[in-house]
């Protein structure tokens, strides 16, 4: 196999551990979004680290073999073409987004395992975090760059 | 031919696109599928129980619809490349690979549904199963994204 062929496959392979990553974080936070026991939502948004890791390793390498591909490729592309630009703000962009969203839901997880061990009634307070438009905003916002920057690199406009 | 899906974005985006969602959220919930059975080894049976419960629901709402679009846009998009009759040996491996996620998708909808209703019995069945889907997903996207010659 080429070069190209092996940098593709770690591209990819970036992408999947990456988008999938952000695929389990956003079940279990949907999941946890539909409880009211404190201690079931603090073991379903626990369970986001587990996600964690895979989110940035395929950060990291959709970044770097990315890179290395557009000059590897022999379709002609280059830096300063506007879907690699595009691509590269929607990565910035998302992963800035998400990594804000996920410590915000840290906090809300901390605030859920204080209340689970102080009876585990629902809570006012836990729910109105759960619920926090812009904590949404953010995380549901990276996920969406990360769907936008799929489409960039599917349709590659102007490439 | 060989990197037909690298390059034909312009013109089967819409198809590529389909299929490349499908194939990223049916890993994302195969992997999300793992997690929860495996954590619901080690917590709590009333824990447990949720966790079980959240499982079964990411497979029925999630790596079912996941795995119907990876599929269809897959052939969706062989058609319109004009390779869905002499298929390239990396389609076939794809293709032989989809069929086996098709088979493991249902192998976890039914064990997943059967451990919400046999609490504890089947927290491993489930967890090793997709565990064994994810590195089947894994052989898939090699073929499909490095497109070696076979």
């Amino acid at each position: 196999m080429s070069t190209y062929q092996w940098l593709l496959f770690l591209h990819i392979t970036g992408a999947f551990l990456f988008a999938g990553g952000i695929v389990v974080a956003g079940a279990l936070n949907i999941a946890a979004q539909l409880r009211e026991r404190p201690s079931e939502i603090a073991l379903l948004l626990g369970l986001t680290r587990f996600a964690l890791p895979a989110i940035i390793a395929g950060a990291f390498m959709t970044l770097g073999f990315g890179l290395w591909l557009v000059s590897e490729a022999p379709w002609g592309y280059s830096y300063g073409q506007a879907w690699v630009i595009t691509a590269l703000v929607l990565w910035l962009v998302g992963n800035v987004m998400g990594g804000q969203g996920g410590n915000r839901e840290k906090a809300t997880r901390v605030l859920a395992e204080k209340l689970a061990q102080e009876g585990d009634a629902p809570s006012a307070e836990l729910r109105a975090r759960m619920r926090d438009p812009f904590t949404i905003f953010l995380s549901y916002g990276g996920g969406v760059a990360m769907v936008a920057m799929i489409a960039i690199m599917v349709w590659k406009p102007g490439a | 031919m060989t990197p037909v899906a690298s390059i034909c974005g312009p013109t089967c985006g819409g198809q590529l696109f389909v299929h490349v969602i499908g194939a990223v959220t049916l890993f994302g919930s195969v992997f999300a599928v793992a997690v929860l059975a495996f954590a619901a080894l080690k917590v709590a049976p009333e824990s447990a129980t949720v966790l079980r419960r959240v499982g079964f629901w990411t497979t029925v709402l999630l790596m079912v619809p996941a795995w119907i679009a990876m599929y269809a846009g897959g052939f969706w998009l062989l058609g319109h490349e004009g390779l869905d009759h002499s298929t390239p040996g990396w389609a076939d491996a794809g293709i032989e690979m989809a069929h086996v996620a098709g088979l493991f998708t249902l192998l976890l909808l039914i064990f997943g549904w059967q451990s919400t209703r046999r609490p504890g019995r089947l927290d491993g069945v489930v967890g090793s199963l997709a565990s064994i889907y994810l590195v089947a997903l894994a052989v898939a996207w090699f073929f499909m994204s490095a497109k070696p010659d076979i």
